[in-house]
């Protein structure tokens, strides 16, 4: 089953990323010489060649990527102060790879310009309705409705933020010829701030991820990112977000153009909380609690809560190996969740920490976000969960039946147990799969889609649920914690995550020969050893690697 | 079949003459009759049985017309339209057999949940294989909007009630072609308050006996379509800079940006003495997520089928692709019908057949509210707009043979059953047709013709099913 390259390369090479702190190297990290590159006007007409990477660098494609309905909030709160995220449900759905942003399958359709329209017209609205949001964002007290210099000034401060670069003068210019007449014609001045915010918050370099570059010499397709657009590339992989002052400051200073800068860019980049609520988001795509549901909105979000801030803990708040996400012996509950979970109340309606003691608990997989996986019919699959820790934490892909296999069950007594229901499954053509998936769900059991732990099957209250686990050719377990346990022991997590952080970062699922040995490199670079997941990001973004693009094609 | 330049030109949706011709021949009909029809393509995710049932309740047991009503079928007595929709069963989508045999035409490959949309709505075989979610023609609704849209402001109009889909194409019932030859989806909108925007805004509810002050109005639409103009361009701008595929992407976006500008420029006059009403805006969006994850799919519904109703009346467009779920369909049907689970777990589980045929039952309400509504509004004429609509449901299967899995499940294309409403062209509705072995698509085609589209083959599936007209 394990036919993924990067087992092998995950397995390979087991070397502690902690150790690694001057980039990664090995054609990636920061073995070349510093970048001669220097910051250029946007858009003064074609880019001079750039000199190529290092040999041996590996360079992704990457096309342009509309940002995600995450992403255009993220914007709207950064860009306006607006922090009603208004977009989901507006926005046209993405598809699910787990993750959100794969920009192959982005399509613009009538439903994105009209959803941008609105949304971009109700959030100018809204910030106009405050005088101190809107001050705030156009930077200047106009002297008259026509006031040129207030106009010129808050079209090129804000300007930069949302294009995240700086606007050529004749950009200003034609926002200036475009706009400021409305606010002559009102009397107005903030008419035209009102229309020239619609502009850019429908601008298409806003709306989408536009990298260009400059064509690198003998290499035919291949581009070196532009400093803004590599502040716009790290701002957007770590924060989920566009730039900000201070990093477009980098990049206007050159600061971006070395492995060291983007190095120090980065490291301050992740103390904000924008990188803690991205690296949450990720596990929760990835582990697919993101669009979980409870009976309660309140109960998903406190669950989804809960995850993040275990994430958030190991991360970011105690700089701990990110393999301790799975080991951490407290969680973050409220009454509500420690009443679900049968752990003491903390006395509180807002979440603390309280510690699993003796129930067999530990880490994400032992709450109720991840333990949702494999809902079926109020109750929970076994083959299910079983796929889930597979296909989700070990990156493998179980097969539908082959042809000719008969999937129908002999029919099973209305009284039977799930476990003899499931025991049918180890007969005839069923059983490869299944003894992968089966034996996995089974050791969950005593925990349902809500993480509340149980003895009883759900639909039968006279079966016991024995709750005995197997991952075939790694060891036995009993609930999330030993799964967990058994999960770290395999090595087999690092490589699988590694690859999951790379999609989600480069925004596409399939991956080519380029992607697999950029993966691999860093697979083999951590091993099958704890390693710090910040320290990880670092590396990634800081890779010559990352200042380059492929074209599609 | 030959075509006149302005059918094909009609085919074409007015775009530049490619690869969309193709699949437009064939294609011809009414140009701007005086008497407009209408057409609604829908659809609801899974199936219509549980586990290895050989069994439905959509099905009426009789023939013909005074069919009974069995449970999964309810909505649509309840609401008083047993004379307007009639029930096509024993369909089938014909599948291929193992990886390496080809598919049959219209047919789909041995994988289920990816593959039985396309063919249904496009008549298109599918892909061998897994198959990704993309129908490989474009689908019905498009092809009707090139025949019957005429100068209507909304060729196509693409609603979801579902209104968290799981995944993009799960969540895509509408594909067209463009300029390039490309089949890109028409995205549905699954915000009513979205929908609302996108239809009405910019308009001016008729004030009787007065002229009404639309001066701000006219101020407003001014600068929306100012604004659109200058990101339009500046999208042309940035295009000169890009590579190939970036391009190609910016160009389908400035397209849009440029017709919805272009909505914007030409909104035509609310007609007056017809059932046409400006409807109220309405509001804030019902909540997404919401207890076990529900976001109030039948406020959306009611909203979204008022509109499409008023769309019609008001000649602001003539064609809806109205999708009631996502296919592999996640919704929680917990507040819907009472099953503690999601409409995909109910079908795989050993739970009452009553269970599925509430939850199909649902999807049938969805649909049907649509129809009273049609029901209620007159033309000029006193007829009604259902006399010269017609409306196809679809669904994701059926029950009997599973060629993924083996043996019998609600993974099947066997025992399909599509509803079909309405009185455009002929349509002889209220009552229960047995068409075995027809394809679901050929019913999509009995109501492509009856709104006027001559064709007699949608992508690679031929005739109509004749009884549906007689």
């Amino acid at each position: 089953m394990q036919s993924s390259w990067v087992f092998r390369a995950g397995l390979a090479l087991p070397v502690a990323l902690a150790a690694c702190t001057g980039g990664i190297g090995d054609g990636i990290g920061g073995a070349g010489p510093d970048d001669p590159d220097q910051p250029r006007a946007p858009v003064s007409g074609p880019p001079a060649p750039a000199p190529p990477p290092p040999a041996g660098t590996p360079v992704s494609v990457s096309g342009m990527r509309r940002l995600t309905s995450w992403e255009y909030d993220n914007t709207l709160r950064d860009l306006l102060r607006d922090n009603t995220r208004p977009s989901r449900a507006i926005l046209p759905a993405d598809e699910r790879t787990p993750f959100d942003n794969d920009y192959t399958s982005q399509v613009a359709s009538k439903t994105l310009i009209d959803g941008v329209e609105l949304l971009a017209g109700e959030a100018v609205q809204r910030l106009l309705a405050n005088a101190t949001r809107r001050d705030a964002v156009v930077g200047c007290t106009p002297k008259s409705a026509g006031d040129t210099a207030c106009f010129q000034q808050f079209v090129t401060r804000f300007g930069r933020r949302a294009l995240r670069r700086p606007l050529a003068a004749e950009e200003v210019t034609r926002f200036q010829s475009a706009f400021l007449p409305l606010a002559v014609q009102s009397g107005d001045f903030y008419t035209a701030v009102d229309v020239a915010l619609r502009a850019f918050l429908q601008h298409p370099e806003t709306i989408y991820r536009v990298e260009v570059g400059a064509p690198v010499t003998g290499k035919p397709s291949m581009f070196r990112l532009n400093v803004w657009e590599t502040g716009a590339r790290l701002a957007f992989t770590l924060w989920g977000s566009p730039p900000d002052d201070i990093l477009l400051d980098q990049a206007q200073a050159g600061g971006l153009t070395t492995t060291a800068g983007v190095r120090s860019a980065a490291a301050r980049m992740l103390k904000d909380p924008r990188a803690r609520e991205l690296v949450a988001r990720f596990h929760g795509l990835w582990l697919s609690y993101e669009s979980m549901s409870a009976p309660t909105p309140e109960l998903a979000t406190a669950m989804q809560q809960e995850s993040a801030a275990t994430i958030g803990r190991i991360v970011f708040d105690e700089g701990r190996p990110w393999q301790d996400v799975f080991r951490l012996g407290e969680t973050f509950v409220s009454d509500l969740l420690a009443k679900q979970y049968g752990l003491p109340l903390p006395g509180s309606t807002t979440p603390k920490w309280v510690g699993y003691g003796a129930t067999n608990r530990q880490g994400l997989l032992s709450q109720g976000a991840f333990l949702s996986n494999g809902a079926e019919g109020g109750d929970t699959s076994i083959t299910l969960r079983g796929k889930a820790v597979r296909e989700l934490l070990l990156c493998e892909e179980i097969p539908p039946p082959p042809p000719g296999v008969d999937a129908n069950l002999p029919a099973a007594a209305p009284t039977a147990c799930k476990s003899d229901q499931i025991a049918a499954h180890s007969q005839g053509g069923c059983a490869s799969c299944h003894s992968l998936m089966d034996p996995v769900g089974s050791g969950l059991e005593n925990y349902d889609a809500l993480g509340r732990y149980r003895t009883r099957e759900a639909t039968n209250r006279t079966c016991i649920i024995a709750g005995n686990g197997a991952l075939s050719g790694v060891g036995t377990f009993r609930g999330p914690a030993e799964l967990s346990n058994l999960l770290l022991k395999t090595g087999r997590l690092n490589a699988c995550v590694l690859m999951q952080v790379y999609r989600f970062t480069m925004g596409h699922k399939t991956l080519d020969d380029a992607d697999r040995q950029l993966v691999m490199l860093l697979a083999d670079r951590i091993g099958t050893a704890d390693f710090k997941l910040d320290d990880l990001l670092v590396d990634f973004v800081s890779a010559d690697s990352f200042r380059f693009r492929r074209e599609e094609g | 079949m030959r075509l006149d330049r302005r059918t094909l030109l009609r085919g074409m949706g007015g775009i530049a003459l490619g690869l969309p011709a193709l699949e437009a021949m064939g294609l011809g009909g009414k140009a701007e009759a005086a008497t407009a029809t209408r057409f609604v393509l829908s659809y609801g995710g899974l199936s219509l049985t549980r586990g290895s049932l050989n069994a439905d309740e959509l099905v009426p047991t009789v023939v013909g017309r005074n069919y009974d009503v069995r449970r999964a079928l309810q909505p649509v007595a309840d609401l008083g339209l047993r004379d307007d929709v009639s029930v096509v069963s024993g369909l089938l989508l014909p599948w291929s057999r193992s990886d390496t045999e080809p598919v049959p035409p219209g047919g789909r490959s041995r994988f289920f949940h990816f593959n039985t949309v396309g063919p249904q709505t496009s008549g298109a075989t599918g892909t061998s294989g897994r198959g990704g979610g993309r129908p490989r023609g474009p689908s019905a609704d498009q092809l009707v909007a090139g025949v019957i849209a005429g100068n209507t402001p909304q060729k196509v109009l693409a609603y979801r009630v579902q209104a968290a889909s799981g995944s993009a194409d799960a969540g895509r019932l509408s594909w067209y072609r463009n300029g390039s030859g490309t089949l890109v989806p028409q995205d549905p909108i699954a915000s009513p308050r979205l929908a609302y925007q996108s239809l009405f805004s910019g308009f001016t509810a008729p004030t009787p006996g007065g002229t009404p002050d639309t001066s701000k109005l006219q101020q407003v639409l001014a600068q929306r379509r100012s604004v659109l103009d200058f990101v339009g361009g500046e999208a042309n701008r940035l295009m000169t800079r890009l590579g190939q595929a970036d391009r190609a992407r910016m160009q389908l976006h400035l397209t849009q940006l440029r017709d919805l500008e272009q909505r914007l420029a030409t909104l035509p006059t609310l007609p007056t003495g017809t059932s046409c009403k400006q409807p109220t805006a309405p509001g804030t969006d019902p909540a997404v997520g919401g207890e076990f994850g529900y976001s109030d799919e039948e406020t959306r519904a009611d909203i979204l089928s008022d509109l499409i109703a008023m769309a019609f009346a008001c000649n602001l467009s003539r064609v809806a692709s109205y999708m009631i779920t996502d296919w592999k369909c996640y919704l929680n049907m917990k507040i819907p019908t009472g099953f503690s689970g999601d409409m995909h777990s109910l079908t795989h589980g050993s739970y009452p057949l009553s269970m599925v045929s509430d939850a199909v039952a649902w999807m049938v309400k969805q649909w049907a509210k649509l129809i009273v509504k049609l029901k209620a509004l007159r033309e000029t004429d006193g007829g009604t707009i259902l006399d010269r609509t017609a409306l196809v449901l679809l669904f994701e299967g059926g029950w009997g043979q599973d060629p993924e899995a083996g043996g019998r499940s609600p993974h099947s294309t066997e025992n399909m059953v599509a509803l079909i409403a309405g009185r455009a062209g002929g349509l002889r509705s209220g009552q229960h047709v047995r068409a075995a072995g027809k394809h679901p698509a050929q019913v999509v085609l009995s109501a492509m013709n009856a709104v006027g589209v001559t064709a007699d083959s949608l992508g690679d599936v031929h005739g109509n099913i004749p009884q549906l007209f007689q």
